[in-house]
């Protein structure tokens, strides 16, 4: 079966600049040569520390920003080669949904405006039955009772109400893509739940794709079926999620699970603890060879000389890193740190 | 251990349009010396207010109605303004969420740092500067003499939660109250601030009130927990209790929905409804319109705080 959405070798860079100089052409390479394959129904979680480019990667995918390089195919079609009347109908069956709802409504518009307006713009409803269809759509997202939400405007909302509105929103047009960037970062675990719920219940309704944009590893596994760790604008790991977080390859993808706090003290305390030390480093200036070796604790002198190519697992499961092959025992040569005891 | 701080039946609240938010609601609770402590709850639960309180920074509209905030036997709420000074930063201090609301953009971090310590010691600013220098060195940030002249928009996210931690710290307190301090930052960011909050606290004896929504955090750095519930504590334990065998329905709730993130979900496990309204709070007991467990009674007949044999509290009718 042919994937809905092909991104090929997609680059994504912006010019900055430190000021006066006007030679000065460094760039951002915020997306440096990402591949993927999203299909009809998948869950495809993006996951990475702020800064490795998923969001940028995210927002060509919604056409929102111009690709430097590489292609990006909806069914087949090439996304820069779209004509004028292709464009709106590519825009209409990607749709986004914004980490903070709140930023992404306009503060003077009531519900039923923001949710009628691209139902008028793209005449998916006749003018006189435009409040039966925000009343239809408030129902889907659970927007209930209906008439009570249609004028309030913003800050009349809570978090996950407001998340609900803009759910309703991106799906008001029909996509088959939506692009989800942190949709749930911003709530409260009790609402994260039911805002997930609702994303999974939409997808089972109408078949609809995610690209779901993450650094949240607890709500990627429960979600996603697909994962793909990225790292300075690179794919560090990716593969069918459980094979991921039971068995992953990259030193990366080990890390940040084990930063991830477990909600359990027995076990949160006998794992193996992996710190990473530092930041992200700029992607103005990349890392030479593997881009992760300077924080990463089984780098070699080849981690720096030479970018690692990807090792295949089966299934998909990929990992782009030059130990990726033998990474279980090269992780249980670094010292561990005793595990805290049970006190008492 | 010896007990270091103790609050009783503290409450505040928030005056606004003529109607008053009570946003904490008779809260005790108490912290031994060197005592990693946790207080959780959702947004709007009072966690932060009570951290506010106990370092008497509530401002107007807030007000402390009612209560006592005893550290080492003394009541820090009847304290005048000027001891009120010599007591924060060196006896207690604080940490926040966003730290570059709480760092001035204008001034040299190691300035900063350096002001914190002038106000507690008299020595001068070389002298104070060195001590920066020594306390950046102290937060593991690297080449602490010319990240001391740096100002806070050239460090980054987790460096500038380094440097407020390094302000707090400076004079040594015994208790440090951090109020969400790893929100803002990425997991990895995260673990290195936890672990290294956790490594100064046990080297300076330095007692710790983690405020926070993350039971993650709580079961990994934490001894004991206090769970909020709309202004109330509902629940006391053991880390190990609490997990293992939580005994409030809130708490029992916000377990489920943190585990089942762990794994693939099937369903999504959620708490229905939304915390209340400070406003119009529920009559008898709080949660029970969210409550998967609730009894007729629970409507009207508001429970008291009751301890359990193993020395746990919880406030629910079903234990009563």
């Amino acid at each position: 079966m042919k994937p809905l959405l092909e991104v090929d070798d997609l680059q994504v860079f912006f010019p900055v600049s430190d000021g006066w100089s006007t030679r000065d052409k460094r760039t951002v390479k915020a997306v440096d040569g990402i591949s993927l394959a999203l299909g009809e129904g998948e869950v495809l979680a993006l996951v990475g520390e702020s800064g490795c480019g998923k969001t940028t990667l995210g927002r060509a995918v919604a056409g929102l920003t111009r690709p430097t390089g590489g292609e990006i195919r909806f069914r087949g079609q090439a996304l820069d080669r779209l004509t004028a009347e292709d464009r709106p109908v590519y825009r209409r069956q990607v749709q986004m949904v914004f980490q903070d709802p709140y930023d992404s409504m306009n503060p003077l518009k009531t519900a039923f405006q923001m949710i009628s307006q691209p139902l008028l713009i793209n005449r998916v409803v006749p003018r006189d039955e435009l409040e039966t269809e925000v009343l239809r759509l408030f129902d889907k997202v659970g927007l209930s009772p209906g008439p009570s939400y249609l004028n309030r405007s913003r800050h009349q909302l809570s978090g996950g109400e407001r998340q609900r509105l803009s759910i309703a929103r991106s799906i008001s047009v029909s996509p088959s893509i939506i692009v989800a960037d942190e949709p749930v970062s911003a709530l409260d675990i009790s609402i994260q739940g039911q805002i997930l719920a609702l994303m999974r219940e939409l997808q089972d309704a109408s078949r609809i794709s995610y690209l779901f944009i993450s650094h949240d590893l607890a709500v990627v596994r429960s979600l996603a079926d697909r994962v793909m760790i990225v790292y300075l604008g690179r794919v560090a790991e990716e593969g069918p999620t459980e094979a991921v977080f039971n068995a992953p390859k990259h030193p990366y993808t080990l890390a940040l699970l084990a930063a991830h706090p477990i909600p359990d003290p027995e076990r949160s305390r006998k794992r193996r603890r992996l710190v990473l030390t530092g930041d992200v480093p700029s992607p103005i200036d990349p890392p030479s060879g593997c881009r992760f070796h300077t924080r990463c604790p089984i780098a070699e002198p080849i981690c720096s000389q030479a970018p690692p190519p990807f090792l295949a697992f089966g299934d998909g499961h990929r990992a782009a890193c030059h130990f990726a092959d033998r990474i279980e025992s090269r992780m249980e040569a670094l010292s561990t740190v005793a595990p805290t005891a049970r006190p008492g | 251990m010896t007990e270091l701080l103790r609050v009783e039946g503290l409450s505040t609240h928030y005056l606004s349009e003529g109607q008053t938010v009570r946003a904490v609601d008779n809260v005790s609770l108490t912290i031994r010396r060197g005592e990693a402590v946790a207080l959780v709850g959702e947004s709007g639960s009072g966690k932060s207010t009570t951290a506010f309180s106990i370092m008497r920074l509530i401002s107007n509209p807030g007000r402390i109605v009612g209560g006592r905030v005893l550290l080492d036997d003394r009541d820090v709420l009847t304290l005048d303004a000027a001891a009120m000074t010599r007591l924060r930063g060196v006896e207690m201090s604080m940490v926040f969420q966003e730290p570059m609301t709480f760092l001035n953009p204008l001034i040299r971090v190691g300035e900063q740092i350096a002001e914190a310590i002038r106000i507690h010691q008299k020595i001068r600013w070389s002298d104070a500067r060195r001590k920066a220098i020594e306390t950046l060195d102290m937060v593991q940030l690297p080449n602490p003499e010319t990240v001391a002249d740096y100002y806070p928009h050239q460090l980054s996210g987790g460096m500038r939660q380094r440097a407020l931690i390094a302000i707090a710290i400076s004079c040594r307190p015994s208790l440090l109250i951090a109020d969400e301090p790893t929100t803002a930052l990425d997991v990895t960011i995260q673990a290195q601030i936890m672990h290294l909050l956790r490594q100064l606290c046990s080297e300076l004896g330095t007692a710790l009130l983690l405020i926070t929504h993350n039971l993650g955090l709580v079961a990994e750095y934490c001894e004991r927990v206090y769970v909020m519930y709309a202004g109330q504590i509902v629940e006391e334990a053991s880390i190990f209790d609490l997990f293992e065998s939580p005994r409030h329905p809130y708490t029992e709730a916000l377990l489920d929905c943190a585990l089942l993130f762990d794994r693939r979900a099937d369903r999504f496990r959620t708490i229905r409804g939304r915390p209340p309204s400070r406003v119009e709070v529920p009559s008898g007991c709080r949660f029970h319109p969210r409550c998967s467990r609730v009894m007729a009674e629970c409507t009207t007949v508001e429970p008291a705080v009751v301890r359990l044999a193993n020395g746990n509290q919880v406030r629910c009718l079903l234990h009563e």
